[in-house]
């Protein structure tokens, strides 16, 4: 190597270093089983660094968007005081009702718990880039989270896992363009195929497969089940515009989330895909 | 526009080690909770960029290196994805860094404005190779907007770490 230009080292030491990392990108760009010993210990150290700064920054937010509301809570607040005193005398009226809203509340407990095990967990950390939606969860393969498990929430689909360590795992969001949902609408039964448009709005494509697709506007959507990762049932979004492409011939709409994917906080895992189903 | 009380000498390995530690915590934690959904600022870039301008090209790229596979590690996913696209826009600032005039912030802030973008595309080309559909209209915005929050965040940092703190420029002999 002593005869070689010192020009010509640094261009073969900068290719070696661009197909090494390409060959590695290449290697890991699909769902993974397990994580490498690197990546374990990495998350190890800072998953519990990670959540301490996540809350504070999330603090601080709530904070900020506090006292930017201050004028209008001071609004609300007064107005209030003056509902207050009209519904006193509604209170006996209330309490009759609060005992019926407890019995619909159990009832409403009662509806959606799964027939299949889930896990409860909450984001420590998440992927900082403007194009892919990640997050790390503080529960991994200890709690048998594994890759190809559906994680939701109250709103709806959040997205799935990807990857798992022993008290960690990655969940690809639903608005990530690398994520596809096997859909299907509740008006009309037309099976689709909603993937993320990398957007960062919340906002899902939905490539229809129907050769007569009927969807408008203001139609839900909700997984079909046919993916073998998301239960049939749980909530996609809704329908917020229909492109009927050229020549009417490939229908492609909009679905928008109810799910704020900049602001996941926690997230029920489905740990028995298929059994997760709605009872 | 040195500061004459400016006499310390910063040291631009104490400045990477920061920058990566402070930067990771920043861009993975803190910064996605304190303002979520909007554009990220990357300080590890800017701190990258920063070393890159001043001529500490060698510690710019270990930097660039060792930050973008943090990342990529923690996420788990695509991992290189970030190292790579750190990895060719540090390359590039180096290979004009000699050409810049360094005692303004005009000429960094164009450096950073036009190495993130570099980045952002490089990260974009290889997320398209792999079959990915992006909004052009989103794209665009996104680069614009989130080049100029780096680019003047990246100015800050210049201004504090040369102008305040002494990190110097580290002249080639080879040049």
């Amino acid at each position: 190597m002593r005869g070689i230009p010192r020009a010509v080292k640094a261009l073969i030491a900068i290719l070696i270093v661009i197909i090494a990392l390409s060959v590695v990108i290449s290697a890991t760009s699909g769902d993974r089983a397990s994580l490498t010993l690197p990546e374990k210990i990495l998350r190890g150290i800072f998953s519990p660094i990670g959540d301490f700064f996540w809350n504070i920054g999330r603090g601080i937010s709530d904070f900020l968007g506090g006292l930017f509301r201050l004028g209008s809570i001071m609004d609300e607040n007064r107005r209030l005081k003056e509902e207050v005193e009209a519904l006193k005398s509604n209170v006996a009226q209330i309490s009759g009702l609060e005992a019926e809203n407890a019995r619909l509340a159990g009832l409403l407990d009662l509806k959606k718990q799964f027939k299949g095990k889930t896990v409860a967990a909450k984001v420590v950390y998440r992927d900082f880039g403007n194009w892919l939606g990640t997050v790390v969860i503080d529960r991994g393969s200890k709690d048998g989270i594994k890759p190809g498990m559906a994680a939701i929430n109250s709103l709806g689909i959040v997205g799935r896992v990807v990857a798992s360590s022993a008290d960690t795992a990655s969940i690809l969001l639903a608005n990530d363009p690398r994520n596809a949902i096997g859909a299907v609408t509740v008006r009309s039964r037309d099976f689709a195929i909603a993937e993320g448009v990398g957007d960062g709005t919340g906002v899902l494509r939905l490539k229809l497969l129907g050769a007569t697709p009927d969807i408008r506007p203001g139609d839900m959507v909700v997984s079909s089940g046919l993916g073998g990762i998301y239960p049939a049932g749980h909530i996609i979004g809704e329908v917020v515009d229909v492109d009927e492409g050229a020549y009417g011939m490939a229908k492609v709409a909009y679905v928008r989330s109810s799910v704020d994917f900049s602001r996941v906080e926690e997230v029920l895992v489905l740990v028995d895909s298929q059994k997760g189903n709605l009872k | 526009m040195r500061q004459l009380g400016a006499h310390r000498k910063l040291d631009p390995k104490l400045v990477a080690a920061f920058g990566y530690f402070i930067g990771v915590i920043l861009q993975e934690a803190l910064l996605p909770g304190l303002l979520p959904g909007t554009a990220s600022m990357e300080p590890v870039f800017c701190f990258m960029a920063v070393l890159a301008i001043l001529g500490h090209n060698s510690i710019a790229i270990v930097l660039a290196l060792a930050g973008g596979l943090t990342f990529d590690l923690l996420t788990g996913q695509l991992v290189g994805l970030n190292a790579l696209s750190y990895f060719v826009s540090v390359l590039a600032v180096v290979s004009v860094q000699k050409n810049l005039v360094k005692e303004t912030l005009v000429a960094p802030a164009a450096v950073i404005f036009a190495g993130y973008l570099l980045k952002e595309i490089t990260y974009l080309f290889v997320l398209v190779s792999l079959g990915m559909n992006f909004l052009l209209t989103r794209v665009l915005a996104q680069l614009a907007f989130s080049s100029a929050v780096n680019a003047c965040f990246g100015a800050g940092l210049y201004w504090l770490l040369h102008f305040r703190m002494g990190l110097e420029v580290k002249v080639d002999r080879d040049y």
